[in-house]
């Protein structure tokens, strides 16, 4: 204790004392700037501050502004003051000085803002005790920091919520608009084919009639390349619309990718070069050859279109877990993406890529029907497609197919005889031209053929006492449709071979091909061969 | 009770038997698949129900549940950012027992609804004392069980511990504890 402690009345010691309890980080300044009394505290927290020791060596103040030592502290006596604990960086106090003749007294405590620095700072919460409100103070702003915690958590799964809504009723919104261009382009197609099944036939007649050395026999060659072109239009239309049929089966993907890369290499040109990578745990997919194959060809070629400076085109194969596309579940996966280095997208080209008849390209090098080919034939499996793009960053088209779907069953194909000459046939079809056609084809073959324009004169026919080995019909016909004249047919003369024909049809069974045995599906327009060939196939059972 | 609690028993779940079976701890207790808030107050009958589908789903007696859950609290309320207020509470463990209540009126002040247990400490001495736990509910003194497990731990001590339970001079739990530290081990 001090001289001048020692010279003050009783009653200022005992609030010292009561001082140092109360105020475990207080201290008592006298004249001369030299602590006379500190908390009992400080002993263990930080000894230096002991009486004795200078004020301005111990402690700068930060607040009120512009007061730089005691001295000026003096003249705030009672304002709010912030020191800092010189050799202990983070530490500060806040409190007042309340002054007392020539002895200033600091009441206040460690100032910290979260519980989390306690530890940091050499602290514990009993240093701040039950009058400092302070120490409820911080567990109020844990409080506070937690109910934050939960709303960031909240706000996160409110916002991922959003996002899977959103891109779901995207998608919905483009299968409705595929749906409704599927309609259209089907009814286009249907007419359409039928015309070119008129054309391609006629021209492949004349060409039986030709000698080769005739100029004739080149232009109708001519017609029969120009009609397979316009087939192909037509099949990309309906595929788009996913109207074709597919054959499901179980793939070996090392064997489709090995094709796919034998197909495409020779059209990447030299600038750009094509790497495969497949993760070796995978060894299958379920899907249609076919439409794999036109799938990854068409975004490798899109892909080459994309760097016209040259660049590199990656498909990678792997396996991946994601939601299920109905939105309900987890499924498993095979990742495949095919990526370019290319000019990338702006966020307009990436919204409409997949739109029927949207193209980047020049007039006359494409229609625009690639990607969303590409789009309906993956919805067709089953799966999904995304695009992600920036401009100048490339490209990339991540499909995922599903892993394990049972394969369907396809009826394994007869073999292919001799045809039986001289068989009966009955032909219907509501096209006149498409009839006459394919009735000089029938005759031209040696099958006796009658005709009928629709499916009640068909009936007509056999219910006069005709008979047939073969019933060959149109499916979409006024009034009742091919399937409904063949079961008619089946049900009052047993199991007739039937050969169904069309240019479109929205029947899924004949699409996918699932027949009883005695029945085939033959897609408009088909070469005369491929009706030989089906017919003798049908007959030979 | 606050939703803290409720967050703590499905923080458990998930951390030790996996999203899915919290899901089916969450629908058998007939509750929907929404985030309980910690700050919000909830009825005491959805924990209740909470614990009694866990027993159903994990094959486990209510018991070991509450026990296993007040072992998770200690870890969970320190990640939660409360590890401060728990190292804060006391350095060795009669000292954290004694400042329990103290604790809890700490937290009073952040959760004005709180309704929290009390404990009274007694029949001290070096090694043992006798802890007396009041509670406005039944049925928890194994979670308190589960929790002075935990604290072997923060303290590194192992403690054998006898519960009882007094109806005299109010109904109450009384826990019976002997320490000795680890290291005399």
């Amino acid at each position: 204790m001090s001289e001048s402690q020692a010279n003050q009345p009783v009653g200022w010691q005992l609030e010292a004392a009561l001082l140092r309890r109360l105020f475990p980080f207080g201290f008592s300044v006298d004249a001369g700037g030299k602590l006379v009394a500190a908390g009992e505290r400080w002993s263990s927290f930080a000894p230096q501050v002991a009486p004795g020791a200078s004020f301005d060596a111990l402690f700068v103040p930060l607040r009120p502004i512009g007061v730089t030592g005691l001295a000026g502290l003096r003249d705030v006596q009672g304002e709010a003051v912030l020191l800092k604990l010189a050799g202990r960086p983070g530490f500060e106090l806040r409190g007042q000085f309340v002054g007392e003749g020539a002895v200033l007294h600091f009441v206040g405590g460690p100032w910290i803002a979260n519980l989390g620095s306690l530890s940091a700072l050499g602290l514990e919460l009993r240093d701040f005790p039950p009058h400092d409100s302070r120490g409820d103070l911080l567990v109020l702003l844990q409080a506070q920091e937690t109910s934050l915690a939960d709303m960031r958590a909240l706000a996160n799964s409110l916002r991922e919520k959003i996002a899977a809504q959103t891109q779901l009723e995207a998608q919905l919104q483009q299968i409705q608009k595929m749906e409704l261009v599927g309609r259209f382009a089907g009814g286009m197609a249907h007419n359409f084919n039928n015309i070119l099944m008129a054309i391609q036939g006629y021209a492949e007649l004349s060409l039986t009639r030709l000698d080769a050395s005739d100029p004739v026999h080149g232009w109708v060659q001519q017609i029969c390349t120009a009609t397979e072109h316009a087939a192909s239009l037509t099949h990309g239309l309906l595929t788009m619309s996913r109207q074709n049929r597919l054959k499901l089966e179980t793939l070996d993907l090392a064997r489709e990718l090995r094709e796919v890369e034998k197909l495409v290499s020779p059209l990447l040109g030299k600038r750009v070069s094509l790497e495969v990578r497949m993760d070796p745990s995978l060894s299958s997919v379920h899907g249609d050859s076919s439409s794999l194959k036109q799938i990854l060809m068409n975004l490798v070629l899109n892909a080459r279109d994309a760097m016209p400076g040259g660049g590199t085109v990656t498909i990678a194969v792997q396996p991946a877990t994601g939601p299920a596309p109905s939105g309900s579940g987890m499924l498993e996966f095979v990742e495949i993406t095919v990526a370019d280095t290319g000019v990338g997208m702006d966020a307009s080209t990436k919204a409409n890529i997949f739109e029927p008849f949207f193209t980047t390209k020049e007039v006359g090098k494409g229609v625009g029907l690639g990607l969303s080919t590409v789009y309906g034939l993956v919805q067709q499996l089953g799966g999904t497609i995304s695009v992600e793009s920036e401009l100048g960053s490339g490209a990339t088209f991540r499909i995922r197919l599903p892993h394990f779907a049972k394969p369907a069953t396809t009826p394994a194909p007869a073999p292919a005889t001799s045809a039986p000459t001289g068989a009966r046939i009955l032909l219907v079809d509501d096209e006149l031209q498409v009839r006459k056609l394919l009735e000089a084809l029938l005759r031209r073959d040696g099958y006796e053929v009658s005709t009928a324009a629709n499916a009640e004169e068909a009936l007509a026919l056999l219910e006069a006492g005709e008979r047939f080995e073969l019933l060959l019909t149109d499916v979409l016909m006024p009034g009742l449709s091919g399937p409904e004249l063949s079961e008619r047919v089946d049900a009052r003369h047993g199991a007739l071979p039937t050969l169904f024909i069309s240019g479109h049809t929205d029947n899924a069974r004949l699409r996918r091909g699932e027949l009883p045995p005695h029945q085939r599906f033959l897609a408009k327009p088909f070469t005369p061969a491929d009706l030989a060939r089906t017919l003798r196939e049908l007959l030979a059972r | 009770m606050y939703g803290l609690i409720n967050k703590a028993v499905e923080g458990l779940v998930r951390q030790r038997f996996g999203d899915a079976m919290w899901h089916r701890i969450r629908s058998g207790a007939n509750l929907p698949d929404e985030p309980f808030l910690s700050m919000e107050q909830y009825p005491d009958e959805t924990t209740y129900a909470l614990v009694g589908s866990a027993t159903k789903e994990l094959g486990a007696s209510s018991e070991d549940i509450l026990k296993e859950f007040g072992r998770f609290w200690m870890t969970y309320t320190a990640e939660l950012g409360y590890g401060e207020l728990l190292r804060s509470s006391g350095r060795t463990l009669p000292e954290f027992l004694k400042n329990l209540d103290a604790l809890h009126t700490r937290v009073q002040m952040a959760m004005n609804h709180l309704r929290p247990p009390s404990f009274a400490v007694t029949d001290e001495t070096a090694d043992s004392l006798v802890l007396h736990y009041h509670s406005e509910r039944a049925g928890l003194a194994p979670l308190v069980i589960g929790i002075l497990e935990a604290l072997q731990e923060r303290f590194d001590v192992n403690i054998e511990i006898r519960h009882e339970r007094r109806t005299e001079p109010r109904p109450h739990d009384v826990f019976r504890l002997r320490w000795r530290a680890r290291s005399a081990a």
